[in-house]
């Protein structure tokens, strides 16, 4: 389901300038538990676009996960995913990710579902402008629904808001419990640091493999 | 005038007693709990503004300057919405006591008013 978030990121990849250290932090609600979710640029060139996301959750355990993702930009052609990494501890060492985890392929809505060449692409699903109310605040967004199987992701974006125009997100589903989460807009973010280091990545260990595996059902 | 088993004066006294102590409280009492932590959640963000925290120009959405600190739960720039324990983490450690100290006191009035009513019915 993290997948989604990204894609949404392609909406306005041409419209908005991707600043590095720029991003949106969300607190994501799953099978009863919060978890915040941040998203940031990492790095932006002519020619391609880094960004992280972090997942992180309170408690008596502290929880932590970074992934980063590189991105070819090629004019107006869908974004495409050059290179992934994953952190799964501050001390640890970054790992690179394999194709295979690029890809979500328990039907429902799909990655390239939010692949879109140019914005007119999403026009179909629009219901409406409608005013959210937000942990951030409270915007107009244009509220889009997505449907498949029987996956149904309602989807709220803002012009207003970079570089990542998602202010919100609730996906449905009765037959995959994992498919039932919804994503709200806690605040931007300016001048987050990257966790990541592609440089130091290693190998991708048996353990971390384990972990996206499962994050994949 | 007395009544056979207790008189007027007495019920008024009650009565106005009652009035003065649960009514200045009576609009929070009969609140649901969601409408006392919207209550809540407005008074934070009123006084986060007074903190200073940061609003983007353009949206009027809230916005957190990282001051190139990397995200990470647990530690204080890093902690969001959901990895907070308590929910604000812009707040200084000062106003949150001031909020803390105005829940007790709610709930010692709550307490008091509580205490006076059982006493009344208790007397009838």
């Amino acid at each position: 389901m993290k997948y989604l978030l990204f894609f949404l990121f392609s909406f306005s990849a041409y419209a908005l300038d991707f600043k590095p250290g720029e991003g949106s932090q969300f607190v994501m609600s799953t099978e009863g538990q919060k978890v915040d979710l941040s998203i940031y640029v990492t790095e932006k060139n002519a020619t391609g676009l880094g960004v992280e996301m972090h997942f992180g959750a309170g408690g008596i355990m502290l929880t932590n996960m970074w992934q980063q993702f590189h991105f070819e930009l090629n004019g107006d052609a869908p974004l495409v995913i050059k290179s992934g990494y994953i952190k799964t501890k501050p001390t640890n060492k970054p790992e690179i990710m394999t194709d295979d985890f690029f890809k979500q392929n328990d039907g429902g809505v799909q990655m390239q579902d939010f692949l879109f060449s140019n914005s007119s692409e999403i026009q179909k699903d629009y219901v409406g402008n409608e005013s959210v109310e937000l942990p951030a605040g409270t915007i107009m967004a244009k509220h889009y629904r997505k449907k498949r199987d029987d996956q149904i992701v309602d989807f709220w974006i803002s012009d207003k808001v970079g570089p990542i125009s998602l202010v919100k997100l609730v996906s449905k589903s009765e037959k995959n419990k994992r498919n039932n989460y919804s994503i709200e807009l806690a605040s931007l973010l300016r001048n987050v640091k990257a966790s990541i280091n592609p440089k130091e990545a290693v190998k991708l260990s048996k353990d971390t493999a384990e972990i996206l595996e499962k994050t994949k059902k | 005038m007395v009544f056979p088993f207790f008189s007027i004066e007495v019920c008024m006294k009650k009565f106005l007693l009652v009035c003065l102590v649960s009514l200045p409280f009576s609009a929070i009492a009969g609140m649901s709990l969601e409408q006392k932590v919207k209550m809540l959640e407005q008074r934070i963000e009123k006084l986060e503004r007074m903190n200073g925290a940061q609003v983007d120009a353009g949206s009027g959405l809230k916005v957190k300057d990282m001051g190139q600190d990397r995200m990470q739960t647990g530690l204080n720039g890093g902690r969001g919405v959901a990895s907070s324990q308590q929910a604000m983490p812009e707040m200084t450690k000062e106003q949150q006591e001031e909020i803390q100290k105005q829940l007790e006191l709610f709930k010692s009035r709550q307490e008091e008013s509580q205490k006076i009513l059982d006493e009344l019915m208790k007397e009838d």
